[in-house]
């Protein structure tokens, strides 16, 4: 299981589509571009070495339980 | 940009109330004032960008709360959309579950510690030296306020959804007593029938500690892990309380709470309900975590992609949450599926 640190920007974007923002919304919300947005989500996929958000939800949602 | 003041119906309800998002509930609201509109008409009127527009409508129109057969969107009537919601949100606890849960934990413990009088007693009052009955909600209530003064510790676990505004008033009364007293709260509960996600009364005060679950055994309270109540009647509330103080009767009760307590789930931290799944939802899940799209997972399963995706909508229903990452991130939370790397080739045959 690999481990993985989020940055505070990827902690904050992850809480905000965990709740179920768009990606355009939580730009909105941090003050950046849509595109950033993909960027650091496409950076997280990378790191943790999946290839969509289903996956990458998977991944997070079993990390969070582990550092619990 | 001008936004036209909205003279808002109160006829209306808040569809948030019910799940929708606030996007959702104020295009639906729109349509429902001031009859049928186009997406762009919306989106200018409401100064939403059409993306968000587009968003709501899609909601809506799953929930079965608009329609757009005549080339414009229009809002069917409130009731046909409330019943709709409700439809979608399938989180009701089944009342008589909990009171058969509750029957087997008291037989159980009357069992294997004596014949304790602790479900439905005929008569009120004290019935053995650590059994007490408190037959009606009043006199539960101003036996409970005794009790509760200079407690360190409550737990309590409560199956209801819905509280009437009596039992909410006198609840808050001795919550700020508690709170007054720094006790520690811990309360499971079930998730509202009815939560408003916008609402911030809901943020509780830090010396509560809240966990839902959609399987909880009893309606009970501990105190200090001395004094125990419970319903005399898990079916029927007005029938009053049974006060226990039998320590191995409390211990034991304290330890179902800590079970349950354990397995249920932080509201606040992703809201993710245990539930299980079938022989297919899991087979799905399995391949989507391999990173199969829905259709090439549905070649493998020999099923309809369609299929896969109405089991896909039916998991996140049942979970509360919109979009596939969410729906990852509520699996992987209670382990119900990992990504590749979890996944060794012994396994991969595993239907």
């Amino acid at each position: 299981m690999p481990r993985i640190t989020l940055s505070n920007r990827e902690r904050e974007l992850v809480a905000l589509l965990s709740q179920g923002h768009t990606d355009q919304e939580a730009a909105d919300r941090l003050g950046i571009s849509p595109r950033t947005v993909t960027g650091l989500v496409r950076g997280l996929m990378d790191r943790l070495g999946v290839d969509n958000r289903f996956q990458l939800g998977l991944a997070l949602g079993l990390l969070g339980q582990e550092h619990e | 940009m001008t936004v036209i003041p909205l003279r808002i119906g109160s006829a209306v309800p808040s569809l948030v109330r019910w799940g929708a998002s606030p996007d959702a509930d104020l295009v639906y609201r729109t349509l429902a004032t001031f009859g049928p509109r186009t997406r762009r008409e919306l989106s200018a009127e409401l100064a939403m960008p059409v993306r968000r527009v587009d968003e709501a409508l899609a909601a809506l129109q799953v929930w079965g709360a608009v329609d757009a057969r005549t080339g414009k969107w229009c809002a069917l009537a409130p009731d046909v959309a409330i019943a709709a919601l409700r439809r979608h949100r399938v989180r009701l606890i089944d009342q008589r579950a909990v009171a058969e849960t509750h029957r087997w934990v008291v037989e159980s413990l009357r069992a294997r510690l004596g014949a304790l009088p602790i479900l439905m007693p005929a008569f009120g009052g004290q019935l053995t030296e650590q059994v007490r009955y408190l037959p009606t909600r009043e006199l539960t209530r101003q036996r409970y306020g005794e009790l509760l003064r200079g407690r360190r510790e409550t737990l309590t676990i409560n199956p209801e959804q819905a509280f009437d505004a009596e039992s909410a008033r006198t609840g808050a009364a001795f919550d700020r007593q508690l709170i007054a007293q720094a006790t520690r709260m811990r309360v499971l509960g079930v998730p509202p029938a009815d939560q408003d996600t916008l609402s911030p009364q809901e943020s509780l005060h830090p010396a509560y500690q809240v966990r839902e679950s959609l399987d909880v055994p009893v309606k009970l309270i501990v105190l200090d892990r001395a004094v125990a109540l419970l319903p005399a009647d898990p079916e029927r509330i007005e029938r009053g309380y049974v006060e226990v103080s039998h320590p191995q009767v409390v211990l034991e009760l304290a330890e179902l709470f800590e079970k349950h307590w354990q397995r249920a789930s932080d509201p606040a931290v992703g809201a993710v309900l245990p539930i299980r799944l079938s022989t297919r939802e899991q087979a799905v899940v399995d391949l989507l975590a391999l990173g199969h799209t829905d259709t090439t997972a549905a070649v493998q399963l020999r099923i309809s992609a369609r299929s896969v995706t109405n089991v896909l909508r039916g998991l996140m229903d049942r979970l509360g949450v919109e979009n596939r990452f969410q729906l990852g991130l509520a699996l992987g939370a209670i382990g119900a599926a990992s990504p590749p790397y979890h996944h060794h080739s012994d396994q991969d045959q595993a239907s």
